[in-house]
């Protein structure tokens, strides 16, 4: 029975099912159109124009067609934004959400901790850095890594560990394990969080019979956990990686793309073109390049993870 | 049956929604219609900490004038002109709002602000618009868009008790080198342990985009007779400074780093505020700083005890100049009530505003400047501003202030931080900031 | 014996990890105790010798709390009329009806978090000023149920699928109705699903910042994340009060997971596929 769809005579059969399934979408469609859609043409529009932001009060600038994508080819700086947000900043923070988050779901998740009575108590607090608000994270993880203030170099220089500070916010060698540090730090709790409610929902019958048929943890992990997990899996990973890929905010508020170029991303480039150059048509055009980017991506991973392990 | 039941309650609970939703939206527009008062919005950009008094100000106006209500706004500097721009374009926005020196002339020219000559006709400021500062930063075609409200400079600040025990009289502003040589004197290891715990210059050297080492820069320079921007006598704009200037200047604060009189740890600060260097100051980490008015007043906010002051930059070959910064107030194009905006620009431009409640701003205007006392601390300050420029000359070149002021901080920074040498980052930085000007010129 | 031991060890590791997870938290709240002039010192001090509430009270002074009431509220709504309402119907159809246009409507609800939000910003507002929806609290509400619409409907879908379709027909074979069999059956057994979902959109919604600064502009309507942004300026930076502002936006998102937590345990679960 698996693999076909369920049916209800009741409702009138598969016309009935379309009509609910229109309606049941229906409102989120219309919030998308209305909030993506629109301004995402406004913002391709935008891409073929030279605007400055002081122009956009009234009038649209110069319409250039491409030349605007034609500079963002020859431009350096796209190349390095891209290098920096591909690997840095999605595979590596992702990469490491997916296997700690994992790990601390099984963890908190695992009899061991139910029988002392400790799982509330972990659950409540892995949550915690979510619910600071990433201004905040920043802050704190700027000020804990400071070279001559932050606890982290007082620690370790208290331990022996180093002689000299390390230039956690300026060390090219350093400075992206220390956005990846706050990154993973805060976003942590959402892999958690998703991963431990999948395991939840995994019959704890099959455990059962496992076990009864002398599996040790690791069959169970590889034969029941990861297999039924799966569809969580592979949802979580897409989401994180394109949210990741976007995003602007932390690697902004903690270098501003600095030192020099050298930890720009391509989120913030499109804030400072925007909104430091004042180019708003060349900003756009690096947002329009990210979402094509973003949709190739999508089109490949549907057509092979996705399909496979969601059955869609 | 439940189907229907189930129905309903979605049904209902849209409808719920939609009638609570329409109410809000119905309150919001009567308690609107419902007042014969005048409201005015009043929007400044500082933290409440720089702002003291200034709700007050504004509370103070409101009781002299029953039938106007201003309502105070803050938005912090770094949205403060997107917000602006997006209410700007849609008839939106507050009356009276506070602006940067270097955004007025690009806002006027977009079109949103008023043009006060008319309303000072009618109504005159108290002692005339020749009595402020930096009026032409204000001003586009002759018409004047924004009234210069609070004005400061960068001064060099510093612990009077070291240059004490250090047995240095007078201040070192004579000449850069000069100063370099005292910094230098004052780095010290107090405790022994092997660690500078006495560093003689602070600085935010950081990268960023809107970093305090631009200011610094451009001192130096000016003070060797070179600026960025220069208009020639035909109208032509080009560079006023060449590779081996900037190499100069770069070389100069690099061997503050070098040398160890700064410490290393100043390439990540961009903000001329950064609890680093106040504290820092207060504490005794550093013997000299650099910094604007309100910093300073932080400064000796942190620790009473520390006796600090303040001093002028160095001169350098030709002269000592400081750029003269501040903020302007403007009336929003989008007013209903511009009589009324007008009142209250007025009112915070005032002598009594100024001496009552905002006391840690300095006015723009020469009579208030004098007639206020500020303390025997303030002096570098006080004699700065008078000599200080603005960056007029960069703001109406074709080149954006703000772009020349985020390469400087980069290709400086790249210095510091070890990425490129002197030579390749000095003229990396000309031909930027030349290609900048070519491509801005062949836009126009 | 031997379970023990490893029970033990199982637990130490985990309580490593969250200690280490907690230990910015701890400095935090440890440095919003101690005035501005000890935070600034090369000495190791976990708890320093003079606490002090003088942060607390400054926050309190600035109206702090009024953003946390305006935060609580704006995202409370959003929270429960996304995920309910909009988000929960159409996950439920795309994961279990087959109808022409599912994938797409799915690539849609993606290609939305393909880009960076700074560029939705001004089109927004232009339209909002249009309907009369700034500085009002349901334009703010509809923007954030717009913006975690999508993401909830992906994680749904995730959620409804790890439910065999094997209860779905169960529970027509015990003469179920589709939404009954979504009341009955789907949402129970989907709870920790929809409660991780809940949380999820709670907390972006609690941090969101560029929607709630550019449409909120007058000072009683502010939330949370702008009104600490107010204390981050451009000439002086309170550390002090910025880290007790910062404990204090913490804890509502701490309590709301609490209250939540419970019902992340499984126990619903197993009583579905019986028979």
């Amino acid at each position: 029975m698996s693999g076909a769809r369920v049916r209800w005579r009741k409702a009138g059969g598969l016309h009935g099912a379309r009509f609910y399934g229109y309606t049941l979408v229906l409102p989120a469609i219309a919030l998308l159109i209305f909030f993506f859609f629109i301004p995402s043409f406004y913002n391709v529009e935008l891409s073929f124009h030279k605007i400055s932001l002081f122009e956009t009060v009234r009038g649209r600038g110069k319409f250039v067609g491409l030349e605007n994508f034609a500079k963002l080819i020859r431009d350096p700086e796209f190349y390095n934004a891209l290098k920096n947000t591909t690997f840095w900043l999605t595979g590596a923070t992702v990469g490491l959400r997916l296997l700690l988050g994992f790990v601390l779901a099984l963890l908190l998740n695992s009899t061991a901790l139910k029988r002392w009575r400790l799982a509330d108590v972990g659950r409540i607090l892995v949550f915690i850095p979510w619910g600071v608000p990433p201004v905040v994270a920043v802050t704190i993880w700027k000020w804990m890594l400071h070279s001559r203030y932050g606890v982290v170099n007082l620690i370790f220089q208290r331990l022996g560990l180093i002689q000299q500070p390390i230039f956690f916010l300026t060390d090219t060698s350093v400075v992206w394990i220390s956005i990846i540090l706050v990154i993973v730090w805060r976003e942590l709790p959402f892999a958690v969080v998703t991963f431990l409610a999948g395991l939840q929902s995994i019959p704890q019958e099959l455990y059962e019979v496992a076990r009864i048929d002398g599996a040790g943890w690791f069959h169970e992990l590889r034969y029941i956990t990861i297999p039924l997990l799966k569809p969580v899996i592979t949802i979580v990973a897409f989401m994180i990686t394109i949210w990741t890929f976007n995003n602007f905010v932390y690697v902004w508020l903690f270098t501003r793309g600095g030192p020099g170029n050298f930890t720009h991303v391509l989120g913030t480039k499109v804030y400072f073109e925007s909104f430091v150059n004042y180019k708003i048509g060349y900003g756009a055009t690096f947002g329009v390049i990210m979402t094509v980017i973003m949709m190739v991506f999508a089109l490949v991973y549907f057509s092979t993870l996705f399909k496979r392990s969601v059955n869609v | 049956m439940r189907l229907i039941s189930i129905k309903k309650k979605k049904l209902v609970s849209i409808i719920l929604t939609v009638v609570v939703g329409l109410t809000l939206i119905l309150a919001t527009g009567i308690a609107g219609l419902s007042q014969e008062k005048v409201t005015l919005v009043f929007r400044q950009n500082d933290p409440p900490a720089s702002a003291v008094g200034l709700s007050d100000a504004v509370a103070e106006f409101d009781r002299n004038h029953p039938n106007i209500k201003v309502k105070y706004e803050v938005v912090p500097w770094s949205d403060a002109l997107n917000q602006f721009i997006r209410e700007a374009g849609v008839g939106a926005g507050p009356d009276v709002l506070q602006s940067a020196f270097v955004w007025t002339m690009d806002l006027a020219k977009a079109g949103t602000l008023v043009k006060l000559n008319p309303l000072m006709e009618q109504y005159p400021l108290p002692y005339g618009i020749e009595d402020f500062v930096a009026v032409d930063l204000g001003m586009l075609d002759e018409g004047i868009y924004g009234i210069p409200w609070t004005t400061d400079t960068f001064a060099i600040t510093y612990r009077k008790d070291f240059f004490a025990e250090a047995g240095i009289v007078g201040f070192p502003d004579d000449s850069w080198s000069h100063f370099k040589q005292v910094a230098k004197k004052l780095t010290r290891d107090r405790d022994r342990d092997g660690v500078i715990d006495q560093y003689g210059f602070a600085f935010p050297a950081g990268s960023g985009s809107t970093g305090g080492m631009w200011f610094l820069v451009n001192y130096f320079i000016w003070s060797h007779g070179y600026t960025f921007m220069k208009q020639a006598a035909d109208g032509t704009w080009g560079l006023g400074v060449d590779a081996k200037a900037i190499a100069e200047a770069m070389r100069y604060f690099n061997s503050f780093f070098e040398e160890n009189i700064s410490p290393r740890s100043l390439i990540a600060i961009d903000n001329w505020s950064d609890p680093e260097l106040i504290y820092g100051l207060a504490k005794g980490d550093f013997a000299m700083g650099f910094m604007p008015p309100q910093s300073f007043r932080a400064v000796m906010d942190a620790n009473p005890e520390a006796p600090v002051s303040s001093a002028q930059v160095p001169a350098g070959r030709v002269t000592r100049r400081t750029h003269l910064g501040g903020r302007t107030l403007a009336i929003n194009k989008n007013t209903k009530h511009l009589k009324e905006a007008w009142e209250l620009l007025k009112w915070m431009c005032s002598e009594h505003v100024f001496e009552t409640y905002y006391r840690q701003q300095f006015s723009a205007q020469k009579t208030l400047l004098e007639k206020i006392t500020y303390g025997p601390e303030y002096e570098g300050y006080v004699k700065l501003i008078p000599q200080a420029q603005t960056f007029h000359t960069y703001i109406i070149s074709p080149v954006r202030v703000q772009t020349m002021w985020a390469l400087t901080n980069r290709e400086f920074a790249a210095v510091y931080s070890g990425q490129k040498s002197i030579e390749t980052a000095s003229e990396d930085l000309i031909r930027e900031i030349k290609e900048a000007l070519e491509e801005a010129i062949s836009e126009s | 014996m031997l379970q023990k031991i490893r029970d033990l060890f199982i637990v130490i590791v985990t309580f490593i990890i969250i200690g280490l997870i907690l230990f910015p938290f701890f400095w935090m709240i440890v440095s919003s105790l101690k005035p501005s002039t000890q935070l600034l010192t090369r000495e190791l001090q976990f708890i320093g010798t003079q606490l002090t509430l003088k942060n607390y009270h400054g926050i309190i002074e600035v109206g702090f709390f009024h953003f946390i009431l305006n935060s609580i509220l704006v995202c409370t709504t959003a929270t429960i009329i996304c995920v309910g309402f909009i988000a929960s119907p159409a996950a439920y159809a795309i994961s279990r009806y087959r109808f022409s246009g599912r994938s797409s409507i799915l690539a849609m609800v993606g290609f939305t978090q393909m880009f960076p939000w700074v560029i939705l910003v001004t089109p927004v507002f232009m339209i909002f000023w249009a309907l009369h929806l700034v500085n009002s609290y349901v334009g703010l509400i509809v923007v954030y149920i717009a913006i975690t619409a999508p993401f909830s409907i992906y994680m749904l879908v995730g959620y409804f699928e790890t439910i065999p379709k094997a209860l779905d027909e169960a529970a027509v074979v015990d003469g179920c109705s589709p939404l009954g069999t979504i009341f009955r059956v789907i949402l129970p057994i989907s709870l920790p699903g929809l409660v991780a979902t809940s949380a999820y959109t709670f907390a972006i919604t609690w941090n969101e910042f560029i929607f709630a600064l550019t449409l909120m502009t007058q000072t009683e309507k502010k939330t949370v994340p702008v009104g600490l942004a107010n204390f981050l300026g451009q000439y002086t930076t309170d550390w002090g009060i910025v880290m007790a502002a910062s404990v204090v936006a913490t804890i509502p998102t701490a309590i709301f997971f609490l209250l939540l937590q419970r019902h992340l345990v499984a126990g619903l679960a197993v009583g579905a596929v019986k028979q």
